[in-house]
């Protein structure tokens, strides 16, 4: 069986509430290890139903079979209708080929480092409902001047 | 005129060549590799007849087989590319020469001995005269013997240019050189067919017009058809198992076991690809013997017992067979050329394990009916794998498999209005993504978080679709 290893980081972009998730997969998926593996991303989905972003840091990606192109297709499926964004991170050259013949590169961006993928979730991904900032009217700033009220004698 | 046999081969032969040229023109025109080529193959196979009816006239006596083996040993020694063939011949041509032209030789106790004990005749059609118990057993046997012998100097006409490999290079170029060695059969066996028979009508039947003329017409449209279509059936499996190295490993992508092809390969200790290829001639001989057979046996039997309904079930079961070469004809996996000079080969600038692990996805797509995604994939898999023919192969079969698909929806788009999607049968994903992406970007205004109304695309054909993703015109072959 081969080795594959995948973890989640919860990951903040400054000035942004943006529900950012980066999954760092190392090794290799394949036949063997990709149907148990791929169900740690697909938990994220339970806790975070609508708008998550997701980062795929692949740097110590080596191979991935056609199942797992499979999944992330299915991914990509699944965070776009919840109004989210994927972006890649570091691909290695035959992952990047893979990625783009298939055509999944039409769809997920792909990035050289994990800032340009954070600065491109950060411009394109979904903005969370729970963390948004309320509708008010209310003055923005405490700093703001009230406006004086006009003089009542006669 | 009838009696003159100048005038009467002139006119058989003008009877059947103006229909055997129409007949040509038309198969020449569906475009194989080479004009010349089909033309070669056409003069080829209008020497099958003459040979198989020299055969029949000279299977009777021994002498007659002396004179038919003298010029086949002078034909080995001059081909043959083996020294031993060569040798071998030489010395049998020697020893019929010596035995025949000595006449002292020819009293010689030993050599009367080996000629009356050894040397058989080799007159089949008698012998099934003779040892069939019922005139239903002779019928078939002598129908079967034809049917072999015709199909099988078919098969050979076909081996022989395809000693020159490159010279078919398509599938469909097997279809189209076998059907132009049909006609040419056809061509010579309709000429001694009117030579033989015109003198009998003219003298026996007072309206012999009208019986040549329908002579001719079943003969050089029906005849000529039907052995059409069981060349080119034929062809179509000769030309399956030509490529056998690529449809094998198409197969193999796709996960198809070939059992017999894998017991052939065993049994006589032949790579995989070459039992795949064995299987396919034979399948092919098989199919195209069964056809012969059924629709000259049909034909016996219309003629013996009058079963009228026989002839039109016989035209047609030609019609549908016949039918069915144009589909294979149409397909364009027949039009892929699938052998190229290897030397000229350019490589991949994909691993070849990641090449792969996208041929396996393809598969999948491909089971799964995402047709659009397959051909998309294939595009680009050629653009870094230009020469691989498995490739073609696969993009060829999505083809195939949506244009049948589009007839349907086109068809159905004209009767049904108002239907401004694509079909429902057409399961594309990452192509469907990409197209709801951009329609998205169309209607999204920067930044902003409302959900963008997903319009539906606009153009009804699906190559339209296809073309503005990947150009214009890139998806002629």
């Amino acid at each position: 069986m081969t080795e594959a290893n995948i973890t989640i980081e919860d990951t903040t972009i400054a000035n942004s509430n943006k529900i950012v998730k980066t999954i760092h997969v190392t090794g290799q998926l394949d036949e063997s290890n990709v149907d148990e593996k791929i169900k740690i991303i697909y938990k994220i989905f339970e806790t975070n139903p609508k708008g998550v972003n997701l980062i795929f840091d692949l740097e110590g990606l080596d191979y991935m079979n056609s199942k797992s192109i499979g999944y992330m297709t299915d991914l990509y499926g699944k965070v776009t209708e919840a109004g989210g964004t994927i972006a890649i991170a570091k691909p290695k050259p035959n992952i990047t080929d893979i990625l783009q013949v298939v055509g999944l590169t039409q769809l997920i961006k792909t990035f050289d480092s994990s800032e340009e993928a954070k600065k491109y979730i950060a411009e394109n991904g979904a903005t969370t409902t729970t963390a948004a900032v309320p509708a008010s009217t209310a003055p923005a700033s405490s700093t703001a001047t009230a406006t004086p009220t006009p003089p009542t004698a006669v | 005129m009838f009696n003159d046999p100048k005038i009467l081969l002139s006119l058989a032969i003008s009877a059947a060549a103006i229909p055997a040229a129409i007949w040509l023109y038309l198969t020449i025109k569906k475009g194989p590799s080479s004009k010349k080529i089909a033309l070669m193959v056409f003069g080829f196979g209008c020497t099958t007849a003459p040979l198989l009816l020299g055969l029949q006239i000279i299977w009777e006596g021994k002498t007659a087989l002396v004179l038919t083996l003298i010029p086949i040993l002078v034909l080995i020694i001059i081909i043959a590319e083996s020294y031993v063939k060569k040798i071998i011949s030489g010395i049998l041509l020697t020893g019929i020469i010596v035995i025949n032209y000595f006449s002292e030789l020819q009293t010689n106790s030993i050599v009367q001995w080996i000629w009356s004990e050894k040397v058989p005749a080799f007159d089949l059609q008698s012998a099934i005269d003779k040892n069939a118990s019922s005139y239903l057993i002779s019928t078939v046997l002598s129908l079967l013997l034809f049917v072999v012998m015709e199909e099988n100097i078919k098969l050979y006409v076909m081996r022989t240019i395809d000693r020159k490999t490159l010279y078919i290079s398509k599938i469909n170029d097997a279809i189209i050189y076998s059907v132009a060695a049909a006609i040419g059969f056809s061509f010579a066996e309709n000429i001694y067919y009117f030579y033989s028979y015109w003198p009998d009508i003219y003298k026996h039947s007072p309206d012999y017009m009208k019986e040549i003329i329908i002579m001719i017409i079943f003969r050089t449209i029906f005849t000529t058809a039907a052995h059409m279509t069981y060349s080119g059936v034929f062809g179509y499996y000769y030309g399956i198992g030509k490529f056998s190295m690529v449809i094998n490993q198409q197969n193999s992508i796709e996960g198809k076991k070939d059992r017999i092809s894998e017991f052939i390969a065993k049994i006589f200790n032949l790579p995989p690809s070459e039992g795949f290829r064995q299987k396919a001639v034979l399948k092919g001989l098989f199919f195209a013997m069964t056809m012969h057979f059924s629709i000259n046996f049909m034909l016996q039997l219309q003629e013996d017992f009058g079963i009228q309904i026989l002839l039109p079930a016989v035209v047609l079961t030609t019609i549908a067979i016949f039918s069915f070469l144009q589909y294979l004809l149409n397909r364009k996996a027949g039009h892929l050329i699938l052998l190229t000079d290897p030397t000229t080969k350019r490589t991949s600038t994909i691993g070849k394990k990641d090449e792969d692990v996208v041929l396996e996805l393809m598969t999948m797509w491909l089971k799964d009916q995402k047709y659009v995604d397959v051909i998309h994939i294939c595009e680009r898999l050629l653009e870094r794998d230009p020469d691989n023919n498995v490739v073609k192969m696969f993009k060829a079969k999505a083809m195939d498999e949506m244009d049948d698909k589009n007839i349907y929806k086109q068809v159905l788009g004209t009767v049904i209005k108002g239907k401004n999607d694509l079909s429902t049968s057409d399961k594309s994903i990452i192509a469907k993504y990409v197209s709801q992406k951009e329609a998205q970007k169309k209607t999204e205004t920067p930044k902003s978080t409302e959900t963008a109304t997903i319009k539906p695309i606009e153009n009804k054909t699906p190559t339209k679709v296809l073309e503005k993703f990947t150009g214009e015109g890139t998806f002629k072959l």
